[in-house]
């Protein structure tokens, strides 16, 4: 009998384990089911742990990339180079401001009301890590509970829309990309007003679905984020189009988006501390954010 | 055997937080999966339940920092583990000519078979041309930094244990 049970022993684990493991995949193989659970304790303390650990390795990491591109690669012509890209971008975004504001009515009171959907709450995060399986597009963000972070808040850059928490702990929190294959998100052609889903594929572009084949749609279209699937706000910059995927046999158009984050080489992002009302009806009212704790402070 | 144990443990989160850095500047294919080598070369080490649970804990710490279905990588590397305790003897494992090319078939498989459980499971998960390449890259990479790893896994165990080990291969087959 003894031998029997130390024979069945490692099976009987093993057989345990795998089951272990299905039930927890199937369990959280759906978006919304994984960013609706709560983290366990085991993964608030993973986090939180790794983070001072990324950043005293983050250190040595870039100074040997960074050198290597200034040294490599000419010191001036990168700097120039930065300066001038850096330019662009303040430059494009004030024409991309000034467009969305003529497109979008023509009215000010419409304006007015379109300004004040961006105003929301952008908290400071920097990145420090990234997701550690070529299948998944996700990276690791400095700030966590303690900052008020919630799953489900939006994150952007300075260049456009970057993706949406689905993770936190105490100090950290992780944001899937939109570049995952599992991100999918409502967008409109800032030039056309023509809708569509913007779909992450895995690599460092986006597909645009259309529904309609033939829709107005060039190559350089801006596309933004149209807002109506409760998850990103209005307006958001996601990319431009790259090129037209022509499929005969479809019913619906797929176009290829660049997206106007460059992923590779972004260090800080912001998080935007306000759900949409989606994410509102996944989570329900208990996670909305107490903003009165600086108030009780300066009570004392 | 529990000082071993915390210590693969901690080693796997080591490598786990020096991996998800080093992916923003480099091609994730150009760097080996630590964690997966590590659950390889502990067959060698650990006692097999020992090492199933060790495998289990680094495939759910790799869960936790990527945006894959909790128990994922989990399965995948108590498959890994136990492949490798199954195959250890039958193919003499301990030869260096026979380990790398063991090393490159077993990623390849961790890889596929990550691309088949997400597709069960009703994720997407695209393998185009460019991603098989990937995946090979990804392979040979692991294969070659093997060697190197398991050297320096195997004086560690020398250094701090003097050689008391237990061989999840040798308990499997006392197991039978």
């Amino acid at each position: 009998m003894r031998d029997f049970l130390k024979r069945i022993r490692l099976p009987a684990l093993l057989i345990f384990l795998v089951l272990l493991t299905v039930l927890s995949m199937l369990e959280h193989n759906d978006f919304r089911q994984r960013i609706n659970t709560e983290g366990n304790i085991f993964q608030r303390l993973l986090l939180d742990a790794a983070r001072p650990l990324q950043n005293l390795i983050k250190v040595p990491s870039r100074f040997i990339s960074g050198a290597w591109e200034d040294y490599v690669f000419l010191i001036d012509l990168k700097n120039d180079n930065d300066r001038l890209r850096e330019k662009v971008l303040h430059q494009e975004q004030e024409i991309f401001e000034y467009k969305e504001a003529l497109v979008s009515s023509g009215h000010l009171q419409r304006i007015a009301e379109m300004r004040s959907d961006f105003e929301v709450p952008l908290l400071p995060a920097k990145i420090v890590g990234q997701d550690v399986s070529p299948w998944f597009r996700s990276v690791l963000l400095e700030r966590g509970i303690n900052a008020l972070v919630q799953k489900g808040m939006p994150v952007v850059a300075d260049a456009g829309l970057v993706g949406i928490i689905t993770a936190t702990s105490p100090n950290t929190s992780r944001a899937m990309l939109i570049l995952d294959r599992q991100s999918s998100l409502s967008g409109i052609i800032q030039r056309s007003r023509t809708r569509g889903i913007v779909r992450g594929d895995g690599t460092r572009a986006l597909d645009f679905v259309l529904m309609v084949e033939g829709d107005d749609v060039e190559e350089g279209d801006v596309v933004l984020t149209s807002g109506i699937d409760g998850i990103y706000p209005k307006g958001l910059v996601i990319g431009k189009i790259l090129k037209m995927k022509r499929d005969k046999e479809s019913l619906v158009q797929i176009v290829q988006i660049t997206p106007s984050v460059d992923f590779g080489r972004m260090e800080q992002v912001f998080v935007m501390e306000k759900r949409g009302p989606t994410m509102n009806l996944l989570y329900g009212v208990s996670g909305k954010p107490k903003i009165d704790t600086l108030g009780d402070q300066g009570v004392q | 055997m529990s000082r071993h144990l915390i210590a693969v443990i901690l080693l796997g989160f080591l490598s786990l937080s020096i991996k998800s850095v080093l992916v923003s500047e480099w091609s994730a294919h150009l760097i080996p999966d630590a964690v997966f080598l590590l659950v390889i070369i502990s067959a060698k080490y650990l006692k097999a339940w020992t090492g199933l649970l060790v495998a289990f804990l680094l495939g759910c710490m790799t869960d936790v920092f990527s945006e894959s279905p909790a128990g994922h990588h989990a399965l995948l590397r108590l498959i890994s583990f136990y492949l490798t305790i199954t195959l250890y003897n039958q193919f003499q494992l301990d030869r260096t000519v026979v380990f790398v090319p063991f090393v490159f078939a077993l990623s390849l498989i961790d890889s596929i078979g990550a691309w088949v459980l997400i597709s069960l499971i009703g994720m997407k998960a695209g393998l185009t041309l460019y991603g098989l390449g990937g995946l090979l890259l990804s392979a040979f990479v692991n294969a070659v930094s093997a060697p190197i790893l398991k050297g320096a896994y195997g004086f560690l165990v020398r250094f701090f244990w003097k050689g008391n080990r237990t061989r999840a291969v040798d308990s499997l087959a006392d197991s039978h």
